[in-house]
């Protein structure tokens, strides 16, 4: 139906009553229950932590942007906002470099909101040099970079479906120190490797309410779960650490 | 599978459009067999009519997405037997023999083929009519020798009785 | 007053406050009149990146967002912008200088077929010849951008064209026959679609990139009818992520749930999306038992 949704939906609804659904809801939530978000901690510092820490310490009440790749995902997945306009990310191109300047053009756009910019260490130094834009204009973005040292989504399917053959993806040898790339910039930097500095630093950093550069140094082979390979089904997705366990070293998001 | 499709585009006579439409084509793996495009009876607005070779599955897709152009004002996708179309050439026939000259004007006057150019070894015809006529027509001479053939395009127009009905699109066999 | 300063009135009209770009020598006179006038300015390290901030300030406020770039090089780097734009349907209006309309074509400094190349990653676009055409070019460029379904457009401005002496006027009616966008949905689709839903057992509500802009219909329309809603990644925050009949997002990456849910569904209201193939994965085993209801602005 070819139409405005604030015509067609109010109109729609006018014709139905509330839906007697409550079997198919019952399986729904039976779902829901087996299914949380979930992640595992038994190893150094994971994306997830990084971007729960900040679902956590705003409230899901700020502008998200992100960059491309599975911290996007992590993102979508672990930080999703919930009034309309707050999440900013390059859906149907998928632009790395789009989450810097995505989040200065929201941060003049609304200016009395918290902007948290998720990026990868790949993406982020694609339009890197916005910094002085970030700088000059004291905007309230922080950006944390959740660095895997690796062009992640890339090396997942790497992992998965060419034998690990982990082709140009390996960036932790080169990456700059990212900040004292903030610093170099002006604005405030952060590297982070433990949990603890990270749990103890995010609520500080938001309340400052100035622009920083946080660069959380997390666990390299991470993926992202559930998984439906390229040209499958939807009924074919692989569920993946999306299982749930008997080991209890799993933290339920 | 694959098979030629006719569309009339009205659009507005502006710099660019024909790139546009030529693009879209172009972009969903459909071939432009023909093309003609001139002024048509509203000023500013200019008609134009593709003949284009695809995918029967994306073609309502393309006749959709020519739609939302700026500039285009109007598709309308031809059926077998709603519309006129028409064709012009320029045919120049290779005259071996005085014999081969007086059948080739038989021909000729038989299709209502207007010679346009005289030479003692080739003459030119204007031929106009639909597609079969025109293919008729080259089948004949190509017994004599085609030196140079250029056509002009298809233009179609949808027959009166069409005019207030809508077709879903259908293909053509190639 | 010359073409540049109408520029600025043009876009000063328009209710634009604020404008993302870079300057050079191409669009010089324009960056001239923006040195009086009220409009603010964000100069970027990259004009890819001032496409990109254009396109988050729409995104996040509904308003247009502006960019401008010199021509050539800047133009050139606008691209990826444009195309991430033209991809999500984000509302933006680039303005790029040119070389003056004489050299236009004969590979002068930092030249380039911006509008050529521009042709596919845009909404529309224009080139715009005569200097009296800027009111108008610019007002149909907002209608266009921010209408239907939204997009970017881009605007291109030869020098000579910028420098010129302005002496159009500045109210223009907007006259596109080719182009109106259909926004009351039809009266019987409706009615059938309704008794789709009712008949439905386990129903499912889609919803993308198009409910930004009418959260409120969407959470009114799953509070009556109770069903299940799903976001995808472009439509995360139309629906509130923590009620109770979320589901989450689907697809590719999405929740098991989600997915779980589209496999077993009767019936799927989409509600602006384009069910794109990260949302769908393999067509022939998307939602398989399923009568989809597409709400959608647009027709293609």
């Amino acid at each position: 139906m070819v139409g405005d949704l604030r015509d067609v939906l109010p109109r729609l609804e006018a014709e139905i009553e509330p839906l007697d659904i409550a079997a198919w809801w019952r399986q729904l939530n039976e779902w829901k229950g087996k299914y949380p978000e979930r992640y595992k901690t038994d190893k150094p510092l994971v994306t997830q932590e990084v971007i729960q820490l900040f679902q956590q310490a705003t409230g899901g009440d700020c502008i998200v942007t992100t960059e491309v790749g599975q911290h996007q995902m992590f993102a979508a997945r672990l930080f999703p906002t919930s009034r309309p306009r707050t999440f900013i990310t390059s859906g149907g191109l998928g632009t790395m470099g789009f989450g810097l300047p995505a989040s200065i053009g929201a941060a003049f756009a609304r200016p009395d909101e918290q902007v948290v910019c998720i990026a990868g260490d790949g993406s982020i130094q694609m339009n890197i040099q916005e910094l002085a834009t970030l700088y000059k204009h004291q905007l309230p973005v922080i950006v944390a970079i959740t660095n895997n040292g690796m062009l992640g989504m890339v090396r997942q399917w790497q992992e998965m479906f060419h034998a690990q053959r982990y082709s140009e993806v390996y960036l932790a040898d080169s990456n700059p120190d990212f900040a004292k790339v903030a610093e170099a910039y002006g604005i405030d930097g952060y590297n982070v490797f433990d949990r603890e500095t990270a749990a103890r630093l995010v609520p500080e950093v938001l309340e400052r309410r100035k622009p920083a550069v946080m660069n959380f140094v997390v666990y390299q082979s991470e993926k992202v779960f559930p998984m439906i390979p390229a040209g499958a089904g939807v009924d074919e997705m692989i569920i993946g650490d999306q299982e749930p366990e008997e080991a209890s070293e799993e933290v339920e998001a | 599978m694959i098979h030629r499709h006719i569309m009339s585009v009205t659009v507005r006579d502006k710099p660019g459009v024909l790139v546009r439409i030529a693009g879209l084509f172009a972009r969903r793996g459909f071939n432009i067999e023909s093309l003609s495009v001139a002024q048509s009876e509203q000023p500013g607005i200019s008609r134009t009519t593709f003949v284009v070779c695809g995918e029967d599955s994306t073609i309502e897709q393309v006749h959709k997405q020519l739609q939302k152009l700026i500039d285009v004002i109007k598709v309308i996708y031809h059926s077998e037997r709603a519309f006129v179309d028409r064709e012009m050439m320029l045919i120049k026939v290779a005259v071996a023999t005085p014999d081969d000259r007086v059948e080739i004007r038989q021909i000729a006057q038989d299709f209502r083929a207007h010679i346009v150019d005289v030479h003692r070894e080739a003459l030119i015809f204007e031929v106009t009519g639909d597609e079969g006529k025109l293919r008729a027509f080259i089948e004949q001479m190509r017994a004599f020798g085609i030196v140079e053939l250029i056509r002009s395009g298809r233009v179609a127009l949808t027959r009166c009785a069409e005019d207030n009905k809508r077709r879903r699109p259908r293909a053509q066999a190639a | 007053m010359k073409g540049s300063e109408a520029v600025l009135k043009a876009l000063e009209k328009q209710g634009v406050e604020l404008v993302f770009g870079h300057p050079g020598g191409a669009i010089m006179p324009v960056y001239d009149a923006l040195y009086d006038s009220p409009i603010r300015h964000v100069l970027v390290r990259h004009e890819q990146a001032g496409a990109h901030m254009a396109d988050a300030y729409y995104r996040a406020s509904g308003r247009v967002g502006v960019a401008f770039a010199t021509s050539g090089p800047g133009a050139t780097n606008l691209v990826t912008g444009l195309a991430t734009a033209h991809m999500d349907s984000s509302a933006v209006v680039a303005i790029t200088g040119n070389v003056a309309s004489p050299l236009i074509g004969s590979d002068a400094f930092q030249e380039a077929d911006v509008y050529g190349i521009t042709l596919p990653v845009t909404k529309h676009n224009y080139l715009v010849k005569d200097v009296n055409d800027i009111p108008r070019v610019i007002a149909e460029a907002f209608h266009i951008a921010a209408s239907g379904r939204p997009g970017p457009v881009l605007i291109d401005l030869p020098k000579d064209v910028q420098q010129a002496k302005f002496t159009g006027t500045f109210d223009h009616p907007i006259v596109l026959p080719g182009y109106k966008p259909t926004l009351v949905g039809h009266g019987g689709q409706i009615k059938r679609a309704a008794t789709a839903i009712r008949r439905a057992q386990r129903p499912l509500m889609m919803v993308g990139g198009g409910g930004q802009v009418a959260a409120e219909q969407v959470m009114a329309f799953a509070e009556r009818t109770r069903i299940p809603v799903i976001t995808t990644l472009m439509g995360i925050g139309a629906y509130p992520a923590g009620a109770s009949q979320a589901l989450g997002m689907p697809g590719m990456h999405g929740t098991v749930t989600a997915n779980r849910s589209i496999t077993h569904c009767d019936l799927i209201i989409g509600a602006g999306l384009r069910f794109d193939d990260r949302v769908t994965g393999k067509i022939s085993r998307f939602a398989p038992k399923a009568t989809i209801v597409h709400i959608d602005i647009d027709p293609a």
